[in-house]
C-alpha cells in the first residue's frame, strides 16, 4: 500500500525548511506556519515483541493510514524526521546511521558507519540532533566523541565532519550520552556517566556552542564543565514551550543487577544560569511515588506528560504542570499500561506508544482541553512502537 | 556501559534380536525384533509391487514370515532404520570425513544444524522444525545436559570419540532420555577395531586435530585428543568503519576473536560394568557482529563425567552416572552483554535408571537424578546463586502384535521439583506414545502418536549470561507429536528410501524474549505448529553411490502476539536439501556433496530473512598402506552464511586428515 506521495516541488520546497524544523529531538512542534494534520507524517521505530528485530512505520497524521514493517532491521533503533526524509538509526550491534526518503522507506539515501577508525568498542550510537540542513550531532553511547555531521551528505565519505570529545564526564572515558536538544544555538547533551551497568553517580549535561562546536564551561570545575543534574540516568531533554529552560528525565537507572535505584526524577535546568532544580522525585524502593520513570514531552508551558511505573512493567500516563507544584494526575485510562514512547506533533496531539503485545500501536490524543480526548484508539503498527517522530510535508499527495 | 539496550531398510541394521520379535506381513523379510532395531530376514520380498509408498502399505495383507536372519548390509554413511515404530537414523564415524559433529547432522534429513562460527563455535542440533534446546543431546545414553547454554553444544563432543551417532525422530525409547523433538545418541565403540588408532588433520584457518585412542586391554581402552582453530577467516563485514580505499566494504577481512580450543578424554571399561570416565576442557573466544579488534569475550568449559552401568545382556540394566559442568562467561568489558560480568557456574548431576526388559520385549523403567546449579559472578551479582532439581520417572513401554500390525504403546511419569531462591516449584508430566507398523514387501510403514513436556534448563530459569537472564516463573512446555512414513529396500541393499509426513502441536513453547533494555529471558508462549515431511534415498550403481534427501517444513506461531501470528517460527528452515555423489576408482573414493538450506527467518516478525546456504564441498579419500587420508575442499562457492544473524561461518576451506589404520570404506558395523 503506498500512502505517501510527494510531488517534487514539495518535496524541494520543504526540504531546507523541514530539516530546520526538525532540529530538535524532543519532538516538540517548532514550526510557526499553520500546519494541517495531512501534512504531517508521523515516523515510528518499532521493535518485535520478542525484540528479534525492528522496522519503521509511517502514518498519515490526518487519516492515520499506516506503512507498516518497512526498512527492516534490528530492533535496538531510534529515528529522526528530517523534512520528507527520515533517518534511521541503528544501535548496539549495527552502529549505523541510514536516511531515507519518505517515499521509498525501503531504499536507503545514505549509509554511514558510526564507527570511527580506531573505534575498539560498539560506539553505539543514541540520536542524531538536527541543526541544520547540512549540520547535525550524532551521539554515540559506547564512545566518549559526539561527530558533527553533514545529515545532506551524498556519500559515507562526506556524512562525519567533526567530534566534540566528552570523554572527560566519566573515568572510563565513555559518559554514556543519551539526549540532546540545541536550543538558542546550544546543544545540550545528557550523559548517564554509568559504571558497568550500575547508575553510582548523577548525570550530567555538556552545553556545546554549536557555531564554535566547543564545550562551554558552565560551573566552577573546568574538568566537568557541564550542569551536574540531581539525578540520575537521564533519558531524555526537553524544551519548556513557555521559557527558555529545559526540562530533564531521569529513570534513575539499575545496580549491577537490574534493581531499580530510584534516584531519578524529572528535573529543571535553567538554561540562563546553568543550574538543574529537581522538580519531582521519584521516590525510593518502599516509598515509589511514580515508580521509575520513563518517557517526557511538554506541549505547552502549562502541561506536560510523563510516564512512569514499575521497571519492565506497565506504566502509567501522568499529566502535570512543570511551572507548578501541583502533584501530577494519571489520564484516564491510561493507569498501568503497557506504555512506551510519547511524541506530540506539530498540532499538539499527544501520540502515546501502546507496548502490548498483543494489540501494539499509536493513541492519537486531543489534549488541548482540561481533560484528554481520544482523536485515534489504536493506530496499528503491527510491530511495538519505541519512538515517534513527525515531518511535515506540505502538499502531501494522498 | 557500553551495552546496548539494549533399513532405510538399508539393512545394514541391526542385527541382535529375539526370534520371536514382529513377524512382517507379506511373507517377506524384514522384522522388527523385540530389541532395539530391526533386522531382514530371508525370504525377501516377492514382488515390487508391494514396495508402495505408505497407502498400498497398510493395506496389505498379511502373508507368511520368514526366519533367517539376514547378516547386515553394509553402506556407507547415513541410515535410517526402523526401532519398532520410531526413526532412527544412524550415521558411523569415519574419521576422515567427520572431523566435527555438526557437518556431519547437517547433512541428514529433518535434522538442522545451526553454527555460530568455525570449528569448535556453538553450535546445535533441532529435529523437525523444533529447536536446539528440544533436542537431548546423549553420550551412550547419558544426558549431556548443563546448565549452561541454551542447547547442548554440538561443539563440546568430538566425533573422533565416537563409533556412531544415532538419531532417533519422533518416538524414542524409554530407556533414553528424549527431548521434546526427539534425541541424538552419540555412541562410543565397544572395542575399537585396532589396538592404537590415530587421526590428524590440519585445515584452513588455523584447524589443527589430534586424537589417538588405545585398546589397552580386552575391555579398557583410552581416548584422548585435542582441536584448535584460530577461526580466522575472512569475509565481508557490512559494519566496519568507513575507508575511502574500500568505501563499499567489498574487502574481506579477518574474523577476530573467533578461536576455539578444546582437549579431551575419554576412559572406559567395559568388564564386568561398563565404566566410562569422561573429561572435556573447552575454551571459545566470543565474537561480537561488529568483529571490532580488541575483543576479549571468553567463555571456559569443563565438563567431567563419569558412568557406570551393567551389561545389557540379562532383563535388568542398571546406569549411574554423574555429570560435572563448569562454565565461566567473561565480557569484562561489556562487549557482549548489559555491563561487565564474569560469572562462574557448576551444575552437577547426578542420574540413575534401572530397567527391566520382559521377555516379550515390553520394558519398564525407573529415573532418578539430581542437579544441583550454582552461580556467582566475580563482578556483580547473580539473579539466582543455587538451584537445585530434583525427579523421578516411571515409564514403560510394551509391544504386542495385532494382525499384521506391530503397535507399541508407551507410558512415563515424571515427577520433579526446582528449588531455588527459598521457592519450590513441583512439576508432573507425563509423555503417553503410541505407534503403529507393517511390513508390505520391501517397505515398511509405520506411524506414531504421542506426546511429551520438557522442564525449562537451569539456564532458562536461572542463568545470567550476556543479554541473556532466567525466568524462574517459566513453566514445562509441552507438545504433542505424530508422523507417518514409509520405508524401502532393495534386497541387496543397492538401495533404499525412506519418506515420512510429520507434526507437532507446540503448546507453552518456551521462546526468547526481551524486555524494553533488550534484556532477554525465555517466556512461554502459547502455541505453535509444526508439520512437514523428509525423504531420504540412496543407490548404488557400479563405481556409483548417490544419496540424496530432504525436508520441507511449515512452522507457524499460533499465538496470539500481534507481530507474530501466523508467522514462520524464527531460526527453521522451509526447505532443506542435501545430495551427494560418491565415485570408486581404484583405491580412492572421489565425492561431491551439495547442501541447500532456504526459507529461515532470523526474527519471529519474519522481516528479516536468511540468504539462502548453498554448499558445494569435494572430497577424495584413500590409503597409503595402513595409513588413511582425506583431501577435502569444502565451501566452495566461498560464501559465509550466517545461521545466527550476525554470526558468519567460514568460507572456503581445505582439510587434510590423515588416519591411522586405515578404516574400511565400508565399515558400518552396528554396536549393539
Amino acid at each position: 500500500m503506498q500512502i505517501l506521495t510527494f510531488t517534487l516541488r514539495a518535496a524541494t520546497a520543504v526540504l531546507a525548511a523541514s530539516l530546520i524544523s526538525a532540529c530538535s529531538s524532543d519532538s516538540t512542534p517548532a514550526a510557526s506556519a499553520p500546519v494541517e494534520a495531512g501534512d504531517v507524517v508521523a515516523v515510528v521505530a518499532a521493535r518485535a515483541p520478542d525484540f528479534s528485530s525492528g522496522a519503521v512505520s509511517l502514518v498519515n497524521g490526518d487519516s492515520f493510514a499506516a506503512q507498516n514493517n518497512l526498512a527492516a532491521t534490528a530492533s535496538d533503533i531510534v529515528v529522526r524526521a528530517a523534512g520528507a526524509q527520515f533517518f534511521l538509526i541503528e544501535r548496539f550491534g549495527l552502529t549505523t546511521v541510514k536516511r531515507f526518503d519518505l517515499d521509498t522507506p525501503n531504499t536507503p539515501t545514505l549509509t554511514a558507519s558510526t564507527q570511527d577508525e580506531g573505534d575498539v568498542d560498539d560506539s553505539n550510537p543514541a540520536d542524531l540532533i538536527l541543526l541544520s540542513p547540512t549540520k547535525g550531532y550524532l551521539l554515540r553511547y559506547g564512545s566518549g566523541t559526539v561527530w558533527i555531521v553533514d545529515p545532506s551528505a551524498t556519500s559515507e565519505a562526506d556524512f562525519k565532519t567533526g567530534e566534540i570529545d566528552l570523554s572527560h564526564y566519566d573515568a572510563d572515558g565513555v559518559p554514556e550520552m543519551i539526549a540532546g536538544v540545541i536550543d538558542q544555538g546550544l546543544l545540550y547533551v545528557a550523559m548517564q556517566r554509568l559504571e558497568g551497568f550500575a547508575s553510582v553517580k548523577n548525570g550530567y549535561v555538556a552545553v556545546i556552542d554549536t557555531g564554535s562546536d566547543e564545550e562551554i564551561v558552565t560551573g566552577d570545575d573546568p574538568g566537568l564543565p557541564g550542569i551536574e543534574l540531581p539525578l540520575r540516568s537521564p533519558t531524555g531533554l526537553v524544551r519548556d514551550p513557555a521559557s527558555d529552560d529545559l526540562l530533564v528525565i531521569g529513570s534513575g537507572g539499575f545496580d549491577g543487577s537490574f534493581t531499580p535505584q530510584f534516584e531519578g526524577g524529572i528535573a529543571r535546568i535553567d538554561t540562563g544560569a546553568f543550574t538543574a532544580e529537581l522538580r519531582l522525585d521519584d521516590g525510593t524502593a518502599d516509598d515509589p511515588t511514580f515508580g521509575q520513570f520513563g518517557e517526557l514531552v511538554a506541549v505547552t508551558g502549562s502541561r506536560a506528560y510523563f510516564t512512569a511505573g514499575t521497571a519492565f512493567g506497565p506504566q502509567s500516563l501522568y499529566r502535570f504542570n512543570p511551572h507548578s507544584d501541583a502533584a501530577p494526575v494519571v489520564v484516564d485510562g491510561f493507569d498501568a499500561q503497557p506504555l512506551g514512547a510519547l511524541a506530540v506533533d506539530p498540532l499538539n496531539r499527544l501520540w502515546v506508544a501502546r507496548a502490548d503485545a498483543d494489540a501494539p500501536g499509536i493513541t492519537v490524543l486531543d489534549v488541548s482541553g482540561d481533560a484528554e480526548t481520544v482523536v485515534r484508539a489504536l493506530i496499528d503498527t503491527d510491530l511495538t512502537p519505541i519512538n515517534i517522530d513527525f515531518a511535515i510535508v506540505p502538499d502531501l499527495v494522498r | 556501559m557500553r551495552g546496548g539496550r539494549v533399513d532405510t531398510l538399508s539393512g545394514a541394521v541391526v542385527a541382535e534380536g529375539e526370534p520371536d520379535g514382529w513377524q512382517l506381513p507379506c511373507g517377506h523379510g524384514l522384522s522388527i525384533a523385540n530389541g532395539l532395531s530391526v533386522r531382514l530376514t530371508r525370504p525377501y520380498l516377492t514382488t515390487h509391487l508391494q514396495c508402495l509408498p505408505l497407502v498400498a502399505a497398510l493395506c496389505c495383507p498379511v502373508a507368511g514370515h520368514a526366519e533367517t536372519a539376514l547378516p547386515p548390509l553394509v553402506v556407507d554413511g547415513q541410515q535410517a532404520a526402523l526401532d519398532e515404530s520410531g526413526v532412527q537414523i544412524r550415521v558411523a564415524i569415519d574419521p576422515l570425513q567427520a572431523t566435527d559433529l555438526p557437518s556431519l547432522l547437517s547433512s541428514l534429513p529433518g535434522v538442522q544444524v545451526r553454527r555460530s562460527g568455525g570449528l569448535g563455535a556453538y553450535s546445535e542440533a533441532s529435529l523437525r522444525g523444533s529447536n536446539g534446546r528440544q533436542v537431548r543431546l546423549l553420550l551412550d545414553g547419558q544426558p549431556l545436559d548443563n546448565g549452561g547454554g541454551e542447547a547442548s553444544s554440538l561443539a563440546l563432543i568430538s566425533p573422533l570419540l565416537l563409533q556412531d551417532v544415532v538419531v532417533h525422530k519422533g518416538r524414542v525409547p524409554i530407556d533414553l532420555a528424549g527431548g521434546l523433538a526427539g534425541s541424538i545418541n552419540l555412541r562410543t565403540p565397544e572395542v575399537l577395531h585396532a589396538p592404537l588408532l590415530g587421526t590428524a588433520s590440519i585445515g584452513s584457518y588455523g584447524e589443527r586435530q589430534a586424537h589417538a585412542a588405545a585398546q589397552l586391554a580386552p575391555h579398557l581402552q583410552l581416548a584422548a585428543g585435542g582441536r584448535q582453530a584460530d577461526n580466522d577467516f575472512r569475509y565481508r563485514n557490512a559494519f566496519t568503519p568507513f575507508d575511502p580505499s574500500d568505501p563499499d566494504r567489498r574487502r574481506r577481512a579477518p574474523r577476530q576473536n573467533a578461536d576455539t580450543a578444546q582437549r579431551y578424554a575419554l576412559l572406559q571399561l567395559r568388564a564386568p560394568l561398563r565404566v566410562s570416565a569422561q573429561v572435556v576442557d573447552d575454551a571459545q573466544s566470543l565474537p561480537t557482529r561488529l568483529n571490532l579488534p580488541g575483543q576479549t569475550a571468553h567463555l571456559d568449559t569443563r565438563a567431567y563425567g563419569l558412568s557406570l552401568a551393567t551389561a545389557d545382556a540379562g532383563p535388568w540394566q542398571h546406569r549411574l552416572g554423574t555429570r560435572v559442568f563448569d562454565e565461566r562467561y567473561r565480557d569484562r568489558d561489556s562487549q557482549i552483554g548489559l555491563g561487565a560480568q564474569d560469572p562462574r557456574s557448576r551444575s552437577v548431576r547426578i542420574d540413575g535408571q534401572t530397567r527391566y526388559r520382559f521377555s516379550d520385549g515390553s520394558a519398564a523403567v525407573l529415573d532418578a537424578g539430581h542437579a544441583r546449579y550454582r552461580a556467582e559472578d566475580q563482578i556483580g551479582d547473580v539473579p539466582t546463586a543455587e538451584a537445585e532439581r530434583l525427579h523421578l520417572r516411571g515409564a514403560a513401554e510394551t509391544f504386542h502384535d495385532l494382525g499384521a500390525w506391530r503397535a507399541n504403546a508407551s507410558l512415563g511419569l515424571q515427577w520433579s521439583e526446582d528449588r531455588a531462591d527459598g521457592q519450590r516449584d513441583e512439576d508432573w508430566q507425563w509423555a503417553p506414545a503410541m505407534g503403529l507398523s507393517r511390513r508390505v514387501g520391501r517397505c515398511i510403514a509405520a506411524g506414531n502418536l504421542g506426546a511429551r513436556e520438557r522442564l525449562p534448563t537451569f539456564f532458562e530459569r536461572y542463568g545470567d549470561r550476556g543479554l541473556f537472564r532466567g525466568n524462574p516463573a517459566l513453566r514445562a512446555e509441552r507438545a504433542h507429536y505424530a508422523d507417518l512414513g514409509t520405508r524401502c529396500a532393495a534386497d541387496d541393499g543397492r538401495w533404499s528410501m525412506d519418506a515420512a509426513v510429520f507434526g507437532q502441536d507446540l503448546r507453552d513453547a518456551i521462546s526468547p524474549t526481551f524486555n524494553a533494555q533488550g534484556i532477554g529471558r525465555s517466556i512461554n508462549t502459547e502455541r505453535a505448529e509444526i508439520y512437514g515431511f523428509e525423504w531420504g534415498t540412496h543407490a548404488r550403481l557400479g563405481p556409483w553411490h548417490a544419496q540424496f534427501s530432504g525436508t520441507l517444513q511449515h512452522t507457524e506461531d499460533r499465538g496470539d502476539i500481534r507481530a507474530t501470528r501466523g508467522k514462520q517460527l524464527p531460526g527453521r528452515y522451509a526447505e532443506q536439501v542435501n545430495a551427494r555423489l560418491e565415485y570408486a576408482l581404484g583405491g580412492l573414493r572421489l565425492h561431491y556433496a551439495f547442501g541447500y538450506e532456504h526459507g529461515q527467518y532470523y526474527d519471529s516478525p519474519n522481516l528479516l530473512e536468511a540468504a539462502p546456504l548453498r554448499r558445494h564441498d569435494l572430497g577424495v579419500r584413500g590409503h597409503w598402506q595402513r595409513l588413511g587420508w582425506a583431501v577435502e575442499a569444502l565451501n566452495l562457492r566461498n560464501d559465509n552464511p550466517e545461521q545466527f544473524n550476525g554470526f558468519p561461518t567460514p568460507g572456503r576451506q581445505l582439510r587434510l586428515t590423515l588416519s591411522y589404520p586405515a578404516a574400511p570404506f565400508n565399515h558400518d558395523v552396528p554396536k549393539e
